[in-house]
């Protein structure tokens, strides 16, 4: 096996690393090379060459005013201007520069800001035609002569647009990119992208941005702030070179990140969010990378002061360009890394040499990620460089993996530390390529053999293969010797597994399942084996008088070797063992294998079930934690209780529209009865594919009754006694004078005589008018009649009798201030002035 | 007559005051429409405007100016209630009681007019506002140039929201070929001006009273303070 082989692809990402902190260290150059900002604290602006600057009063205005620029119009949308800003500046221009034309320089000091005036689309170009954005810095950096266009940041930016009023970014000619720069100089800025589409940045170009490598937003080197946020939402980047480089956050700084609901695509070097050093927290939710155009990762994140979130976010990468999906340095210890990493990269499918990794997690401590799905994947999750005392625990993870390990390199460099893997599930797609390994590949470092894994109900699997070198477990091989490794109570299919290979090491396994390492593991599928290699020193086969058993053939059991008396299998190892031994049984054991509720349904393709399970079960807000186990979906947590709500039902009105919804909590699949009256008119209806029904309805008498409902569902049966008033319809309340009647003309058509307009009534008082709502037209014109009333007042009322109304609502009261608007028709042959008095009533006739 | 002067005086110094709930509105919007998918057909013209209840509205009328085709009008139809004027000239509609004119027309490639309306305020009390609605007809009345081609609601409605404040503008054309634009307000000295041409012409008609001639004309874009008897004026049949 080579194992080198497995950790090449990281060494992109270190490298990374290794040019920011080299970068760290020549900041003289640095500023030889950025004329335009200045090195020592203070705010100094080079223009670029062939702009023509205008600086912002100290209160600043709107930037189409020529009073902000001292009088200066900058001709409409600033093109070709400099723009700096040294008080607030609101844009309310559509455009900022213009595509084909030089666009904007813009410089936000730290008294400054910018910011987009509202209700309108905004459109900002930073261009520079003509002029080489690297100047005679050649391509890898600005040169002192670089003409950069784009915006300058110590000061607050906020390009915040709306999904209705976005904001478009564009760089005309390609090469000189947007971005947000900051420097050494002092300032907190904080940063708003927000709807925007980004395009043309820079792509490919290697100075693209102030830090030379990214075209999206940046930061330069060497910057503490005290506190700065950067928030980057529903963006579009295309064809970036990154999206967001934190380069210059230094070990002190307070710069939060917030990057959400983007999307990334076209990614052309670089990974997509970096943070080189230190950010003060990072959240990191559902963006989305495709077609990248450079390897690199999602995300890269070294160290992080206080929280990391990270859930819902992917990348689907291609055979050549992408590696991977998220690596964490450092992370925060036990950071929760939420629900989901969809990492897949369908290109590495059957391929023989896959070089994508979906989570690396690296010196980062405590359980740090949970929840994660990686499909085609070199490692799924890497958990390495562990310092001697440190652990790094995986639990309720997901690996659909074809090559490599799916967990491995404990402690690979360091000299020590533990890995510790429980309640997870592994598929191993394919095995037919040489060197492939398996799932679970631990084994010691270079230094003390220190290095240990210990991995509890676990469930893994092999589809296909028969690779010899394959295993399910491959721990302690020779010479990255280990101690104190457990292996419990997992059940492994289709591998052999692999306890060293006997030429060295001390294969030494903790004593704390009844005295030996290796116990309640059990292994399944015809024709599998076990330890092939070198067998611990103390094992055993479990015949005698070890709790340890290690099946090759379930089929072929021997009833004998279960010795229950000594051996906690749970109930479902014995339906496993004891079923007819086919792929279809092994699954439909999975989830409860680790450690999830429910029942999983599967069809005649088990592993595309689980993969449905995963990418599509497991969601921030449907997943579960359970006592013991993670359920999904509908699916509840195994004993827990079921409620009925709400408790009581709210009381109706005859003839007036009734509806409730009653919920079982934590009910599946439930059909509702009740014994009993409902009151007349209503009716109780339910799917039986939910967990709630509806009462609903226009009662017909007034009375108090009284049932017993009854909600049987597939994990269980609650009953409870409600009841409902309904209550005779009040008589109506002339509510005329509570409320605020303004209406529209009347727009008519001289072929239809037919008059339209819309009338708005509005509660003007402190009390709510309780439904029904009539509209009255009393005094109609003679020559005028209403088309389509709801009806005319009866006769019997005394107010208006025969007068046309319009129910205006017939279920919902009129809260104070709120308000109604209906429309109105007449028929007015003789087309006389249409005129009526408007009286509104509370309740019915 | 003295007091028809100062009212006179009274208006034509509105054009100077700022704007407030006090003062009479004079709004224009220019409206443009693209008729070139119907060249050569023949139809109609339609404008009407209308309170919403006659019991609680402000008087205010609406004026189509500055009419302009490359297609014909070829005749009206009968007016109904308070109109004035036929294209291509100036068209004047009250909200009296709901008036309509309507022109029997051969489409060109465009339309455009101005309309400008005039009301004492549309922040006023009154809780029904008015509504004013153009519509291209085809020669069976149905609607030409909007999206769904019913009959009804006609391609442009103006709706004064009198207690909102708000002017809202109904565009049901197709595709945007029909356009409403704010035209723009007069100075305050255009205002005067025509406030003094105004009293010129008022000194000069009131020697036929009754008539409706004697409400002076006003050119296109131009603001018209009549005296303000002129709301009550009768219907015409």
């Amino acid at each position: 096996m080579d194992r080198n082989s497995i950790v090449d692809a990281d060494f992109t990402m270190l490298s990374v690393v290794a040019r920011g902190i080299a970068r760290m260290g020549r900041p003289a150059l640095v500023c030889g090379v950025l004329v335009f900002l200045t090195c020592v604290p203070g705010f100094a602006v080079t223009c670029p060459a062939g702009s023509t600057q205008v600086t912002s009063t100290t209160t600043g205005g709107n930037a189409g005013s020529a009073a902000t620029w001292g009088g200066t119009s900058i001709l409409n949308n600033g093109d070709g201007y400099c723009l700096v800003i040294e008080g607030p500046v609101v844009d309310d221009l559509s455009t900022l520069g213009t595509s084909g034309g030089k666009g904007v320089a813009i410089f936000v000091s730290p008294t400054g800001s910018l910011s987009l005036s509202s209700g309108i689309a905004h459109a900002l170009y930073f261009a520079g035609a003509g002029a080489d954005p690297c100047g005679s810095g050649g391509t890898s950096s600005p040169g002192a002569d670089a003409t950069m266009w784009g915006i300058f940041a110590q000061g607050n930016v906020s390009l915040a647009g709306t999904q209705t009023f976005p904001v478009t970014m564009n760089s005309a000619n390609g090469v000189t990119p947007f971005y947000i720069a900051k420097t050494e100089a002092p300032g907190n800025p904080s940063i708003t992208v927000k709807w925007a589409q980004l395009t043309n940045l820079g792509a490919g170009a290697e100075c693209g941005g102030i830090y030379p490598e990214f075209s999206g937003i940046a930061f330069y080197e060497s910057w503490n702030p005290s506190s700065a946020t950067v928030d980057i939402e529903n963006d579009n980047f295309v064809n970036p070179y990154g999206v967001f480089w934190a380069a210059g956050a230094g070990s002190g700084s307070q710069l939060s990140l917030i990057a959400k609901n983007n999307v990334i695509t076209g990614r052309s070097g670089g990974s997509t969010v970096v943070n080189e050093y230190h950010l003060y927290s990072a959240d990191v939710e559902n963006n989305t990378e495709s077609a990248p155009a450079a390897a690199g990762y999602l995300g890269v994140f070294n160290g992080i002061q206080t929280s990391f979130t990270w859930t819902g976010n992917a990348i689907a990468g291609t055979a050549a360009y992408s590696a991977g999906g998220l690596t964490g340095i450092g992370l925060p210890a036990n950071t929760a890394l939420g629900s989901t990493l969809v990492y897949n990269d369908p290109a590495m499918a059957g391929a023989s040499s896959p070089t994508s990794n979906g989570l690396d997690l690296q010196q980062s401590t405590g359980t740090n990620a949970a929840w994660l799905y990686c499909e085609n994947c070199n490692q799924s999750f890497a958990l390495r460089y562990l310092a001697n005392t440190d652990t790094a625990t995986l639990t309720n993870s997901v690996a659909i993996t074809n090559h490599r390990a799916w967990v491995g390199q404990g402690a690979y460099f360091a000299s020590g530390g533990l890995l510790n893997l429980q309640n997870s599930i592994c598929i191993f797609t394919d095995e037919t390529v040489t060197g492939a390994e398996g799932c679970v590949f631990a084994y010691g470092g270079n230094g003390p053999a220190v290095t240990s894994i210990q991995a509890k109900n676990n469930t893994l699997y092999r589809t296909v293969g028969g690779n010899t070198e394959s295993f399910g477990f491959g721990v302690d091989e020779s010479p990255y010797t280990m101690t104190n490794n457990l292996l419990e109570n997992n059940l492994v299919g289709g591998f052999q597994t692999d306890f060293g290979d006997g030429t060295s090491g001390t294969d030494v396994f903790v004593t704390s399942c009844g005295g030996v390492g290796v116990c309640r593991n059990a292994t399944f599928g015809a024709g599998v084996s076990y330890a092939t290699m070198a067998k611990p020193a103390n094992w055993d086969n479990g015949t005698v008088q070890h709790p340890s058993v290690l099946y090759g053939d379930v089929d072929g059991i021997d009833p004998l070797f279960l010795d229950t008396t000594r051996i906690s299998l749970a109930a479902y190892d014995v339906q496993v063992l004891s079923g007819p031994g086919t792929p279809g049984d092994f699954f439909a054991q999975l989830g409860k294998r680790a450690g999830w509720g429910g029942t999983y349904p599967l069809s005649n393709t088990p592993i595309q079930d689980v993969v449905q399970w995963v990418k599509y079960g497991f969601t921030p807000t449907n997943a579960l934690i359970c006592p013991g186990g993670v359920t999904i979906g509908a699916v509840p947590c195994a004993g827990v209780p079921l409620t009925l709500s709400p408790g009581a039902l709210p009381n109706g009105t005859s003839n007036v529209q009734y509806t409730q919804t009653l919920t079982v909590g934590g009910g599946v699949n439930c059909t509702f009865v009740n014994a009993g009256v409902l009151p007349p008119g209503l009716a109780l209806s339910y799917t039986g594919t939910s967990n709630s029904a509806s009462i609903s309805g226009v009662p017909t008498a007034a009375g108090a009754y009284n049932f017993l409902l009854v909600a049987s569902c597939a994990n269980g049966v609650i009953s409870r006694s409600l009841g409902i008033q309904v209550n005779a319809i009040p008589r109506q309340t002339d509510v005329t004078s509570q409320i605020g009647v303004v209406g529209s003309g009347l727009t008519f058509n001289r072929t239809t005589n037919i008059y339209k307009g819309a009338i708005t009534i509005t509660n003007s008082g402190s009390t709510s008018l309780s439904a029904p709502l009539q509209a009255v037209f009393t005094n109609l014109t003679f020559e005028v009649a209403m088309i389509g009333p709801t009806g005319a007042v009866p006769v019997s009322n005394s107010l208006y009798p025969g007068v046309p109304y319009i129910t205006v609502s017939s279920i919902d009261a009129l809260a104070p201030g709120a308000s109604l608007t209906f429309p109105v028709q007449f028929l007015n042959p003789f087309h006389v002035a249409v005129g009526y008095v408007l009286r509104v009533l509370a309740g019915g006739f | 007559m003295i007091r028809g002067i100062a009212q006179i005086l009274a208006l034509c110094l509105l054009g100077l005051l700022p704007t407030g709930r006090a003062r009479a509105e004079i709004i224009n919007w220019q409206i443009d429409v693209d008729t070139a998918g119907v060249e050569s057909q023949v139809g109609y013209l339609d404008f009407n405007f209308s309170a919403g209840n006659s019991a609680d509205f402000d008087p205010a009328y609406v004026t189509v100016s500055n009419f302009q085709t490359d297609g014909s009008v070829t005749g009206e139809l009968f007016p109904i209630n308070d109109v004035t004027g036929t294209l291509p000239g100036n068209v004047e509609l009250d909200n009296l009681a709901p008036s309509d004119y309507t022109a029997t027309f051969t489409y060109g490639t465009f339309l455009d007019f101005t309309l400008t309306l005039s009301v004492p305020s549309i922040s006023g009390s009154a809780q029904f506002g008015s509504s004013f609605l153009l519509s291209t007809w085809d020669s069976h009345f149905n609607n030409l140039l909007t999206a769904d081609g019913d009959a009804d609601p006609g391609l442009i409605g103006i709706n004064l929201n009198a207690p909102t404040d708000g002017v809202s503008i109904q565009n049901y054309s197709s595709g945007d070929l029909a356009t409403v634009s704010s035209a723009p307000e007069p100075a305050s000295f255009a205002l005067l001006a025509a406030g003094l041409i105004g009293f010129g012409l008022f000194g000069r008609r009131r020697r036929i009273p009754g008539m409706l001639s004697s409400i002076p004309s006003h050119g296109s874009g131009q603001p018209d303070y009549r005296p303000m008897d002129w709301r009550f004026r009768r219907h015409q049949p």
